[in-house]
């Protein structure tokens, strides 16, 4: 079979994998996955992308195809755990890279426990679009939902992070005054 | 929280939870052990599954090719006995074969109906298997029409499985997992000793590797912790032309980055 026109030349697995390696991680991360489970879910994710990776043809861009199998990588896990009761997770249960200031590293911490209070589907949207950078057609097509539902769940998943960090703030300020 | 504020809060987020860069190296290392076991990963919901299609087409072949290797063994029984059905008695009294009594009493000319079929047939040993070798059995039925006296009809022949198909080669991953761990082993104790300013004692760790592991699955890894050990030891030249080497010999590693950043990466550290 012939294609129709050239098509740029497929990276590597490598090149791919050092490229994309972090993004994958934390939209894994974010997909609700387990801090434990996230490499095995990484590793499932590019096993994945090489498997397809001949399939790839660049019209969207590579961070909006390895998004979407993130998503129905994640999503299969979770089929396969045993859902837990959402809980808050503790701050600062992970270690900060050692060339990165604490309190930024607890401002990233904070973000991620905001993120994880929202559902599932507005957490996505305002991680791929506001924090990973997509643009909204690709999340949207990455959701297999309109634009315009993207756009409203960007907007009410803003308000709720936005909710919860001066939430926070009150109330450390609260704890400092008194 | 305004805009700026927010964007600043994203961009923490981004590197606090990135992985490390041994989180990075090891889910490498893991993903090119299962890659080289032969997995394609999970398939994903709506994704083609080729293997699946080929698996029901190869089953529903089987199937056909069984119904018409029954048709084919059964067809010219039928149409011979048809044919060589014996012809019309004159002689209702002959009562040469097994005919009701009240038939027999009909009149002369009546045509009787063949004898029933007494053959039995033997199914064709189908193989169900994923290979397509499995079409040859079916290609060549090894049925052998028996005769039986009993009036027992034509059995259908029906597809079944015969044994189970072998079981799959044991995958090397038990000696693999424990070459890996013990690869982990050296370069753990080698970062030990650069985080405790041991650039020797690395560097001996690092040596003991390569004499264990020359090509092991982390020696990017090793190559990469040597020349942080050299720069920590202030051989800042050797340090250079071991980075030019290992990123000639593995451009694609994934430690690439940190190889080029030289001694530069080790001093930020």
């Amino acid at each position: 079979m012939e294609h129709a026109g050239p098509r740029a030349p497929i990276p590597d697995l490598s090149t791919v994998y050092r490229e994309h390696v972090a993004f994958a991680w934390r939209v894994v991360r974010r997909c609700g996955v387990d801090a434990d489970a996230v490499p095995d879910v990484v590793q499932d994710v590019f096993l994945v992308v090489r498997r397809r990776l001949p399939d790839y043809d660049g019209r969207a861009p590579m961070q909006a195809w390895i998004a979407g199998i993130c998503r129905g990588v994640a999503l299969n896990h979770r089929r396969g755990v045993q859902r837990r009761a959402r809980r808050l997770r503790v701050v600062g249960e992970a270690q900060p890279p050692s060339d990165m200031p604490l309190e930024r590293f607890e401002l990233g911490r904070t973000l991620a426990v905001a993120l994880d209070e929202l559902e599932v589907e507005q957490r996505l949207a305002i991680v791929l679009a506001d924090i990973e950078g997509l643009s909204p057609a690709d999340v949207a097509d990455i959701m297999g939902v309109s634009r315009n539902t993207v756009y409203s769940r960007l907007r009410l998943a803003r308000q709720k992070v936005r909710d919860f960090l001066q939430g926070l703030g009150r109330g450390r300020a609260t704890k400092e005054g008194a | 929280m305004n805009a700026p504020e927010l964007r600043d809060a994203y961009a923490a987020y981004r590197e606090s939870e990135a992985p490390s860069e041994a989180e990075i190296a090891e889910v490498w290392a893991g993903l090119e052990r299962r890659v080289h076991a032969g997995e394609l990963g999970p398939w994903l919901p709506g994704e083609r599954r080729s293997r699946s299609r080929w698996l029901v087409a190869t089953v529903a072949a089987v199937a056909v090719a069984a119904g018409l290797a029954v048709l084919v063994a059964v067809t010219p029984e039928l149409v011979g006995r048809a044919f060589e059905a014996p012809p019309p008695s004159r002689d209702a009294d002959a009562a040469s074969f097994d005919a009701p009594a009240e038939r027999r009493t009909q009149s002369a000319t009546t045509i009787e109906p063949p004898r029933p079929i007494t053959r039995t047939i033997v199914p064709p040993r189908v193989v169900v298997d994923d290979a397509p070798a499995s079409y040859e059995s079916i290609a060549e039925p090894s049925a052998t029409p028996e005769l039986s006296d009993a009036p027992q009809p034509p059995a259908l022949a029906r597809p079944h499985r015969s044994e189970p198909p072998p079981p799959r080669e044991e995958e090397p991953v038990a000696t693999k997992d424990t070459s890996l761990d013990d690869e982990l082993r050296w370069l753990r104790a080698a970062r030990r000793s650069l985080s405790e300013q041991d650039p020797a004692g690395a560097l001996a760790s690092l040596d003991e590797h390569a004499r264990h592991f020359a090509d092991g699955v982390l020696a990017p890894e090793r190559r990469m912790l040597e020349v942080q050990a050299l720069c920590a030891s202030g051989r800042y030249e050797l340090a250079t032309q071991t980075a030019e080497a290992s990123i000639a010999q593995d451009p694609h590693s994934p430690w690439v980055a940190k190889l080029k950043r030289g001694c530069t990466s080790s001093a930020t550290k």
